[in-house]
């Protein structure tokens, strides 16, 4: 048996607000298999993206234990890449610039991080665009660009926080389908954060709910369809439906 | 769509700026050939287009130009430095900030020109106590601008140093200082001005050396007004000259902030 890529025991998580303790996270268990696809819904507001966080070192968890390849997480790991939601590219650096920056520190050479960078690039499709400026992007092509930089140490888990949300729906579609390509070409694992519950259902392996009050687990569900998957199909529709509806019994139970 | 008028082109522009100035000397020309102006009082325009071309061809003229040239890069140069390494360090650190901060927040609302005469008993009125007026005048406003752009990076770009694992160096080249760089050349862009000013008063206010500040001087007690105002006009083009070179050196710099798009 292979080992997880990621492992959650019990990972719990406060902030303090006004003064009040708010319970963000309670008992998170969650185990990610390598090359899976995970895709975490919810609804605002139920702690997803601080969970994410906390996975990518950014944020400590209050309890509980999260494992990255067996070892502890203590901080940001290069084993793991994080998307924002934001393109969070800085505006000051040209394209390849900001990839570039991914690979600071590392051993390779400054002409290794060039290609490095470059054939990151090539693989989100903008190979044009190494020498813009980020305001010259759109939102798309911007989003592209974070995840050529997310991807570029070729990290086994890649974190992905609502990336395609700000973005209109055709760009959106087609975001997606990019992403089951480069996660195909990749073969890394996924942890797709949204509140989109057919994009969940169109890209991911498995879909976790997350309930809030606190964020905590409500089920998780397989997706065994064949891949490409379409949009308007029966069974998409009756696993959204299937999940939407677990959202909504919760809502009304709580 | 606003209209487009006559004076929206390079050239139309730059006439109707240049047309003020020209009615201005015409009617001061005028006014002194009729005798209702004193022209040794008043310099006339003609008056100073001819002290003009006597000083473009003094060797003391070029001399006083370079020697103010060099005291002021000098002064601004060392300024710029101070002001950079000072605005740094208190822009990252909340402790520094702190800690300085008052002080230098009272220091702001003391005349800058106050400082003459202890820098003048410090240092001496020749050289240093100049440059050393100089450097004060160019540091303040470098270091206040660099401050406030470190302080004010945005927390979702500096989470990208922890996330990335970036070294110091990196750090500072590639998020802080760019970051910080519409500001820190803000401040330098006053620098340059204001060190030109500073240099030129300087030159009056501590004992005479060189410079324009005494080239005007000497023309002064020879009741030469038409060399003061000669003068000042070469003055004032170097200053203009600086405004608009380092303006296109932060065009320059700053061009990934342009709103046009390629």
């Amino acid at each position: 048996m292979t080992q997880d890529i990621l492992t959650l025991n019990a990972v719990a998580k406060h902030f303090a607000v006004d003064g009040r303790k708010v319970e963000a996270l309670r008992g998170i268990d969650l185990a990610l298999r390598p090359g899976e696809f995970t895709a975490l819904v919810g609804a605002s507001g139920c702690g997803k993206s601080t969970l994410l966080r906390l996975i990518a070192g950014l944020d400590a968890p209050d309890a509980g234990q999260i494992l990255l390849n067996g070892t502890q997480v203590r901080g940001p790991s290069r084993d793991c890449g994080l998307i924002f939601q934001d393109h969070r590219l800085l505006p000051w650096l040209s394209v390849l610039q900001n990839i570039e920056l991914a690979l600071s520190g590392t051993t390779h050479s400054a002409q290794a991080r060039q290609k490095l960078s470059q054939a990151s690039l090539d693989l989100v499709g903008l190979a044009d665009f190494a020498n813009a400026f980020p305001r010259q992007l759109s939102g798309g092509m911007a989003q592209r660009v974070a995840l050529a930089r997310g991807l570029v140490n070729r990290p086994p888990l890649l974190l992905l926080d609502e990336p395609f949300s700000a973005l209109d729906s055709l760009t959106r579609a087609r975001l997606q389908t990019e992403l089951l390509r480069i996660w195909a070409h990749e073969g890394n694992s996924m942890l797709l954060v949204t509140h989109d519950v057919e994009e969940a259902v169109l890209l991911a392996d498995r879909v976790i709910v997350l309930a809030a009050n606190p964020g905590r687990i409500q089920a998780a569900v397989d997706i065994t369809l064949p891949r490409p998957r379409l949009r308007n199909s029966a069974e998409v529709a009756a696993l959204k439906t299937l999940i939407l509806q677990g959202l909504d019994d919760f809502a009304e139970a709580a | 769509m606003s209209a487009r008028h006559w004076h929206d082109s390079r050239w139309g522009t730059l006439a109707l700026g240049l047309a003020f100035p020209a009615a201005l000397a015409l009617v001061w020309q005028g006014a002194a050939a009729k005798g209702i102006i004193d022209s040794s009082v008043w310099a006339s325009p003609w008056l100073v287009a001819k002290a003009v071309a006597t000083q473009v061809r003094d060797p003391q003229f070029w001399s006083d130009l370079g020697a103010s040239l060099w005291r002021d890069a000098q002064g601004t140069v060392l300024g710029i430095l101070l002001g950079l390494g000072a605005g740094l360090a208190l822009g990252r650190s909340a402790l520094a900030r702190d800690f300085f901060g008052p002080t230098l927040d009272a220091a702001k609302a003391v005349p800058i020109f106050t400082w003459v005469p202890l820098l003048a008993v410090w240092l001496g009125s020749g050289e240093e106590g100049k440059i050393a007026f100089i450097t004060l005048v160019t540091a303040l406003p470098v270091l206040f601008n660099t401050a406030e752009g470190v302080r004010s990076l945005e927390a979702r770009h500096l989470e990208l140093i922890r996330l990335y694992h970036l070294g110091r160096l990196t750090t500072f080249r590639r998020v802080v200082l760019p970051g910080a760089g519409p500001a820190i050349l803000r401040g330098v862009h006053q620098a340059v001005l204001f060190g030109w000013l500073a240099t030129i008063g300087a030159e009056f206010l501590f004992e005479a050396g060189n410079g324009m500040g005494t080239n005007i001087n000497g023309f002064k007690e020879l009741y030469a007004l038409d060399f003061v105002v000669a003068d000042m006009l070469a003055i004032g083009l170097v200053g203009i000259i600086f405004d608009l070179g380092f303006g296109r050196i932060e065009k320059f710099l700053l061009r990934w902030r342009e709103d046009s798009s390629p």
